[in-house]
């Protein structure tokens, strides 16, 4: 496993921006996630794949630290997350962006005040320069003139992109998609995708998409993990699991109702 | 002895409030928690001034007419039972003090009280457990922003300051209502009323229930915001946020009024 942890840091930092080891993860007596072991390059896009309910958005929970691992450790952007304090998270998460399933906008702001809210909490800036920032974050997006619109007024795809443009307002290292694509046309799935490919080639930022969309995790992904009843069964380039021989994944990716998937 | 503690029903009998105990030292472990937690924020000068205004407004000025109907009324009923009396004993004099100590030290602050848990504090505990469950409070830790900064300390302020306020209010209103009533059922002139309220009632009883309105809005506020920020999911968490967040309030206010009158009087 590349990465060599001493004193909390992980040393070749130039290299790998998330390293999670051996965490196993417990919620309400059930255990969700076991020996869950990888780590993501800087640059790198993984896409998480799973059954729903296979705990892929409960393991980015825990990259960010809303749910606490009940062993293991997570290394992000060289941080032993579970030593960090309350100050140390605020700095840590300063760095990461967030596209939750559902777009979690703040139904009282405006568009501007969502997309710029990382910078008017945490910035000096002034708000006419924000403003503009946000302008030119919603014109990537395709939400030129919504500013001063409020989530209700957009419809749900509207508020997913808007919810892109939050994410990466604040040039963050890494970004963490939860289900991006789930709810959403085809045609909309499409722009999505192709926002996430825009994302990465302008802001070189390191990704981790959770989804069960193969269309979206072969569009988008570097390597591909695949999470079956709570463990890694498969992780790799995106051509190799695609080409898996585990009769797991081959269900999973074929989406047939026979084999050692139960459903 | 396991077994027949086991046999009578008695394990599972003595397990449920073991339970329940439980639960009730967590639920106020986590009040004062988040109280503490506000209390740091305020002292660290995280004051929001534009979200406290706006909750003053909502959760404050937004109540008083239906402060002001309740406690109208309130007063109206004290006056029509004490004015019965009064005027069948000759003591119409004290009509007016009577209600305005009844009004000042016990019905005004409980029913301000009461009144704003129903209509303010079950908005706060929807508001906030709505957010939850549509993940907007995981997006503010995700974007380093405290939920207690920016959700909490604005309405605990907001009610801090609107309760005592809608209190003075409620004392007017129910001075006024009970004035009404003395005057039409039992012929007392509101100069006699006034001047039994200057008589009888002292500023200690109006300071009193400024106290009371002081820790009810505290008890509001933290019991709200802790059933919003800790709802389950779904529609069915945001209603048992809500419904809990009104009764826990209202339990909380009645137990907290019996003790402050007892130390206050």
């Amino acid at each position: 496993m590349p990465g060599n942890i001493e004193n909390n840091i992980i040393n070749d930092m130039d290299d790998i921006v998330v390293s999670v080891r051996d965490i196993h993860v417990v919620l309400g007596g059930r255990t969700i996630l076991k020996d869950i072991n990888f780590d993501l390059k800087r640059g790198e896009t993984l896409a998480v794949m799973g059954l729903s309910g296979a705990g892929k958005s409960t393991l980015l929970r825990c990259i960010l630290g809303l749910l606490k691992p009940a062993s293991g450790e997570i290394y992000v952007l060289g941080k032993q997350i579970s030593k960090l304090n309350g100050k140390g998270w605020d700095d840590l998460r300063k760095n990461i962006g967030m596209v939750f399933q559902y777009p979690a906008l703040f139904d009282s702001l405006t568009i501007m005040e969502n997309v710029g809210f990382g910078l008017i909490e945490h910035s000096k800036m002034p708000i006419e320069e924000i403003r503009k920032l946000v302008s030119e974050k919603l014109a990537t997006v395709d939400l030129i003139g919504t500013e001063d619109m409020y989530p209700n007024e957009l419809s749900g795809g509207m508020q997913k992109r808007a919810s892109f443009a939050r994410a990466v307002i604040t040039n963050p290292h890494i970004i963490l998609y939860d289900e991006p694509t789930t709810g959403l046309d085809p045609i909309m799935l499409t722009v999505i995708d192709n926002l996430i490919k825009e994302i990465k080639k302008e802001t070189s930022a390191s990704a981790i998409i959770v989804t069960h969309d193969i269309k979206t995790a072969s569009a988008v992904a570097d390597k591909i993990a695949m999470i079956y009843e709570g463990r890694i069964i498969e992780i790799g380039e995106v051509s190799k699991v695609m080409q898996s021989d585990n009769p797991v994944v081959r269900q999973f990716m074929e989406g047939s109702t026979t084999g050692p998937i139960k459903v | 002895m396991t077994a027949f503690l086991e046999k009578t029903g008695i394990t599972p009998f003595l397990s449920r409030i073991g339970i329940f105990i439980i639960a009730l030292l967590e639920y106020i472990g986590g009040s004062v928690l988040l109280l503490l937690e506000t209390l740091s924020w305020i002292l660290r000068g995280a004051l929001r001034l534009r979200h406290t205004f706006y909750q003053m407004a909502f959760l404050g000025v937004n109540s008083t007419a239906i402060v002001i109907l309740t406690t109208g009324f309130a007063g109206m009923v004290i006056s029509l039972q004490l004015v019965q009396q009064a005027v069948k004993y000759g003591l119409t004099m004290y009509v007016g003090g009577g209600v305005a100590i009844a009004m000042a030290r016990e019905l005004a602050p409980m029913l301000t009280a009461v009144v704003v848990a129903g209509r303010a504090g079950s908005a706060i505990a929807a508001e906030i457990s709505s957010m939850k469950v549509s993940d907007q409070i995981d997006a503010l830790y995700a974007m380093a922003v405290s939920p207690v900064k920016y959700l909490v300390v604005p309405r605990f302020l907001a009610l801090l300051i609107m309760l005592p306020v809608l209190t003075l209010f409620s004392n007017l209103a129910g001075d006024v209502g009970g004035a009404l009533v003395a005057h039409s059922l039992g012929g007392v002139q509101f100069d006699i009323f006034q001047d039994s309220i200057t008589r009888l009632m002292s500023l200690k009883d109006l300071w009193a229930g400024t106290y009371k309105a002081i820790i009810f809005s505290i008890i509001i506020s933290m019991i709200c915001c802790y059933q919003g920020l800790t709802a389950g999911r779904g529609a069915a968490g945001v209603g048992q946020a809500t419904v809990g967040a009104v009764v826990y309030s209202m339990i909380m206010i009645f137990i907290a009024n019996y003790i402050l009158s007892s130390v206050l009087f």
